[in-house]
């Protein structure tokens, strides 16, 4: 992945940042602080912008998902209506309802490709497992990151010999099937792997603990990150909750 | 299937990163250090099948496929789906950080029931026909719990959300009914192949 500015920071105070901000953002109830609370997203993306697709597909996704729910709720929020559209009325309170979910949706997302966009899973692995994280967890989760593009290459070779041999995915009967055993054959084959994984494990001697190839270091700067995101959350949280 | 960040209320967050936390906990627990290389690997398993899109008219439906990690896995599905799930926030930013415990709970929550149900119907000593229909109607049950929890999730938040919770649950009956019949055709592959990895066994 691209080195950006928030690759300067170390991962776990970018994970706590996201989890605080997240966290701040979940408990605002007024519309007006939620608009504000966008202001951070917006400034990280300012200082250490990503690219456009990798900004844009989450947003938009987010949003077509936002627009669909809010002309299925803003009519059933009561309150002063402001006009009808048809029978429907919309209602001042519904728009505020709905405005103040799709802020605070876009700010959490927009934070989130910012800070942690740019992380390697591996990364994310080390830096849960040095905020002590239970280590059966950590394992698990190691193993599941390690395994993922492995499986991920296994299933496109998959997909290209049923290409080759003229399948196309249709709701019929007849493809149901074949992707009932493609993912059947997948399992299998990740079975499979797994028992040849955990026998070479044993003899190169694993204990269960992933070694760490990378030195996560906390500088004064993730301190200052935590201190100055932590009194702007709390701001937020002052004006914002009922 | 994920509820977005933003939608729903701090109690219903809450909630959910309590049952989540405690789910997690039970499935990490029931894993022994012998099973992690298994668990991961079906975990990531899953993690790539719910790449799968199946065309339906105009649009595509994405797998979800927790009923079968559920019978696979039983309760150790709960960290391997949670795991999964954290990944899906962290790197295409599907769900997010304080949703993420809600979105385990309806997703992972009816993957570990289904289990139970497969166990049910099943029995002992199923032939492939029957483990296949049991396999099946977990899966496409597994599918109906998780998109009537996140309508129950929905509803809680504020009331409002009635009728999206509705068509929530209305477009997503095609989805159940796709799923059910891709858990029938794997449960019985398996069962053809690698009967031991179905419940029953002592993996």
């Amino acid at each position: 992945m691209k080195p950006c500015m928030m690759t300067f920071f170390d991962a776990r105070s970018r994970m706590l940042a996201t989890f605080m901000f997240s966290g701040a953002v979940a408990l605002i109830q007024d519309v007006r602080i939620a608009a504000l609370a966008c202001a951070l997203p917006l400034l990280s993306i300012a200082c250490a912008p990503p690219s456009f697709a990798r900004i844009a597909r989450p947003l938009l996704h987010i949003n077509v998902l936002f627009l669909l729910t809010a002309l299925m709720t803003i009519p059933f929020v009561p309150g002063e209506t402001l006009w009808m559209a048809g029978p429907i009325p919309v209602t001042r309170e519904g728009l505020l309802f709905m405005a103040l979910i799709t802020l605070k949706g876009n700010a959490v997302v927009a934070w989130c490709v910012v800070w942690l966009g740019s992380m390697e899973p591996a990364t994310l692995g080390h830096a849960l497992s040095r905020l002590r994280l239970p280590t059966p967890f950590i394992r698990l989760l190691m193993s599941t990151i390690r395994y993922i593009d492995v499986l991920q290459e296994e299933y496109a070779c998959m997909r290209m010999a049923m290409r080759a041999r003229g399948f196309k995915p249709q709701l019929t009967r007849l493809s149901l099937r074949a992707h009932g055993l493609l993912v059947g054959a997948l399992l299998l084959r990740s079975l499979e792997r797994a028992d040849r994984v955990a026998d070479a494990m044993k003899c190169r001697g694993h204990h269960g603990v992933y070694a760490a190839t990378e030195t996560l270091v906390w500088r004064a700067a993730d301190t200052a990150l935590m201190i100055g995101l932590g009194a702007a959350c709390a701001l937020l949280l002052l004006g914002g909750m009922p | 299937m994920h509820i977005s960040e933003g939608i729903l209320s701090p109690p219903a967050l809450a909630a959910g990163w309590v049952c989540a936390l405690a789910g997690v906990a039970v499935g990490a627990r029931r894993t022994r250090p012998e099973d992690v290389p298994r668990v991961a690997l079906l975990g990531a398993a899953f993690f790539v099948t719910t790449f799968m899109r199946i065309p339906i008219g105009p649009a595509h439906a994405h797998l979800v496929v927790n009923g079968l990690a559920g019978i696979l896995l039983g309760w150790r599905a709960m960290p391997a789906l949670f795991i999964a799930l954290m990944l899906q926030a962290v790197l295409f930013q599907y769900g997010g950080p304080v949703v993420l415990g809600v979105n385990t709970v309806i997703i992972a929550g009816p993957a570990v029931l289904a289990h139970y149900f497969y166990r049910l119907l099943a029995g002992r000593a199923p032939g492939p026909g029957r483990a296949g229909m049991a396999g099946g109607l977990a899966g496409a049950g597994a599918v109906a719990c998780s998109v009537a929890g996140m309508a129950l999730c929905l509803t809680w938040t504020d009331p409002a959300f009635r009728a999206a919770a509705a068509s929530l649950v209305l477009v997503h009956i095609p989805l159940m009914l796709i799923e059910g019949m891709i858990s029938a055709v794997t449960v019985m592959f398996l069962y053809r192949v690698k009967k031991e990895l179905l419940p029953g066994s002592t993996w």
